[in-house]
């Protein structure tokens, strides 16, 4: 280690990577008249490559980064734990390897999805926005294929969720520079599609060799108000090069019919249909307030009661969610903790899940709402997915 | 019995007796506010602010044969567990997690004169709370004695103020198997408030500060064979050496317990 690198360790809370420690942390340094430069450009590396690849929390990052201070690698701790143990690798010879792919250029860890023969589909829970400032602002998913050498056929099926942005979704090569402009150049792209809210698509590439993409989704600027979102959920896979190529299926969305923003979702439970599942977004709302998104819930139909179950699965953007369950009478709190809630599950953190069950009486129907939780920067959003159900008694 | 060149013995009077004060501040922050929300935290303070002990306790932290100035030796552990519970009742030199490398009490001498000898150390102990537990960093300290009158003259053993400077885990209802806690308490001290050292002390043969304290976390971490540097330096080392550079991002720091 020592005559191949230089080696150096940083905790996150100085970075300011852990949002609850920034203010504290910040206030402490200015009464011991202390600094700490996180714009350098190692500094903004790291940083850069918590970001990049996948974006499960994991408590360690390790990277290998050039002299010129591009990300060779990465590696997340709770990733590699799992991952060694399935190859079963010790830690040392894992993270050799690790080392090894990093400075022969493979790029370990730098792809959110890493499709190979064994997983050769993953789903990925995330938002796209409305850019703010400038033409585009891209939700990026690396692919990682290397693993198809023979090459394959790059299948991304798309699903929009119900909040008021609609989405484009563009496939890019790995080593494309994205366009940040109106205009892509179809030299630029593999393939694109747009959708409105609720709608599903599909892209699709076929590749000769195992190589790097990038999944690219943001909302166009004409078409929806400057920092409107969405949430989307991509299962991405890779079939081998055996067949013809694909067919494209291009969604067709209708671009002129009236947006029709949606800010609370009916759910409507039968007995013939005890369940449903529901895509959309939630807000960080800044420490001590709440911003819900809110679903309502009709289970009136199971008179003698039941227990109604919701399985929430939180997207993979920066914040984490909070999901409190009302009846329906109960005007829902922008402050404070929500007291009235019948049940809640909080501070459910990226790409984790978590679950609401709640037993009543007779037939009834309640308020869901969905927020980011107070530590999250206000403003942030996140993806969720939400299927929701009742059991009869 | 001869002692070789270069090596010292060190002993302690064993009548006399040595005046320790205690002290812990208030939790500064944590990262889920657990110092606010659990009582226990939120209340932790030394549990007597002052205490007589015999010198025998500090010879404990001497080493039983002769040594040379960077030699390491362990300390026994029954007197750090007498000094720590000054501190809180329930000190615990076995660490709820522990990876393997976590155990240890180390001293090390790090310089000496025909007058005194100063002795550096780090101990690794947490405190078992009714309902958690609260992991220190580390006890880093030194220990100066007075070779010709077999004294004490100076005894520090305290938590470093880093960033993060704990680590502690708290059996909430909602959490009966512990949530996990870090944050910084800006003082636990023990200290005597005996004279010091001079300042122009010329000593015979000594060792910087900086490689005592190396020669003691080399007690520790295997993984502190490498040679860690700060962002700082290895910005401009990667620069000037053209080497790539291998760097981890944790949540509390890589050399201590308090993660």
């Amino acid at each position: 280690m020592n005559e191949n690198f230089i080696n150096t360790w940083v905790a996150n809370a100085e970075l300011g990577r852990i949002h609850s420690l920034r203010e504290p942390i910040a206030r402490r340094r200015e009464r011991e008249g202390k600094t700490y430069d996180t714009s350098h450009p190692l500094a903004q590396a790291i940083i850069k490559g918590w970001k990049t690849g996948s974006k499960k929390g994991s408590p360690v990052d390790c990277f290998v980064i050039s002299p010129d201070f591009e990300l060779m690698g990465r590696l997340l701790v709770n990733d590699f734990i799992d991952d060694t143990w399935r190859r079963k690798l010790r830690w040392q010879e894992g993270y050799l390897i690790f080392l090894k792919e990093a400075l022969e250029g493979q790029q370990p860890g730098l792809g959110n999805i890493t499709l190979n023969s064994e997983v050769s589909s993953q789903d990925v829970l995330d938002v796209f926005r409305t850019p703010v400032v400038g033409y585009q602002d891209y939700t990026i998913v690396v692919i990682d294929t290397r693993a198809f050498e023979n090459g394959g056929t790059l299948t991304v099926d798309i699903e929009v969720g119900r909040a008021e942005a609609k989405g484009v979704f563009l496939l890019f090569d790995g080593d494309s520079q994205l366009p940040m402009d109106d205009w892509v150049p179809q030299d630029k792209k593999l393939d694109r599609v747009s959708l409105r809210p609720d709608e599903t698509g599909q892209l699709t590439h076929r590749f000769d060799r195992g190589a790097f993409f990038r999944l690219g989704a943001t909302a166009h600027h004409s078409w929806n108000e400057k920092g409107s979102t969405n949430a989307f959920k991509a299962r991405i896979s890779v079939e081998k090069n055996q067949k013809e190529p694909l067919e494209e299926k291009r969604s067709e969305s209708n671009e002129d019919a009236p947006e029709a923003p949606l800010s609370v979702l009916n759910v409507v439970l039968s007995k013939t249909q005890p369940s449903q599942e529901i895509l959309d977004a939630f807000r960080a709302p800044g420490e001590g307030y709440q911003d819900y998104t809110v679903v309502n819930i009709d289970a009136t139909a199971f008179e003698d009661g039941g227990t109604l179950i919701i399985d929430i699965h939180v997207g993979s953007a920066d914040t984490s969610g909070s999901f409190d369950l009302f009846d329906d009478d109960t005007e829902l709190p922008t402050e404070g903790y929500p007291t009235d809630a019948l049940t809640s599950a909080r501070g459910i953190r990226p790409s984790t899940a978590g679950k609401i069950r709640h037993r009543f009486a007779r037939g009834k129907v309640f308020k869901f709402g969905a927020t980011g939780d107070w530590y999250g920067e206000k403003g942030h959003i996140n993806a969720f997915q939400a299927k929701i159900s009742v059991e009869e008694n | 019995m001869e002692t070789p060149p270069n090596k010292i013995t060190l002993n302690l009077d064993g009548d006399t007796e040595v005046n320790v004060k205690g002290f812990i501040a208030p939790i500064e922050y944590t990262q889920y506010n657990f110092h606010v929300e659990w009582d226990e935290l939120a209340n932790f303070r030394v549990a007597e602010p002052e205490k007589q002990y015999p010198a025998s306790v500090f010879q404990s932290f001497l080493p039983s044969e002769s040594v040379s100035v960077g030699e390491c030796w362990e300390i026994q552990e029954k007197s750090a567990l007498e000094l720590l519970s000054q501190l809180h009742p329930n000190p615990s030199l076995n660490l709820h997690i522990n990876n393997g490398d976590s155990y240890g009490l180390w001293a090390c001498l790090r310089a000496y004169n025909d007058e005194f000898a100063e002795i550096l150390f780090r101990i690794h102990a947490e405190f078992v709370m009714e309902n958690g537990w609260f992991t220190p960093s580390q006890f880093a300290g030194h220990l100066i004695i007075d070779r010709f009158q077999e004294t004490v003259v100076s005894f520090k053993m305290r938590v470093p103020e880093t960033t993060l400077n704990f680590d502690a885990g708290w059996k909430a209802p909602a959490h009966p198997g512990g949530a996990a806690e870090i944050g910084f308490c800006p003082r636990v001290e023990l200290y005597t408030e005996t004279s010091s050292v001079p300042q122009d002390t010329t000593f015979t043969a000594s060792v910087t500060h900086e490689a005592a304290r190396h020669a003691l976390i080399l007690r520790f971490y295997k993984a502190q064979q490498i040679n860690w540097v700060s962002l700082e330096d290895a910005l401009e080392m990667a620069q000037a050496q053209q080497k790539p550079i291998h760097a981890i991002s944790i949540d509390g720091p890589l050399a201590d317990e308090s993660c």
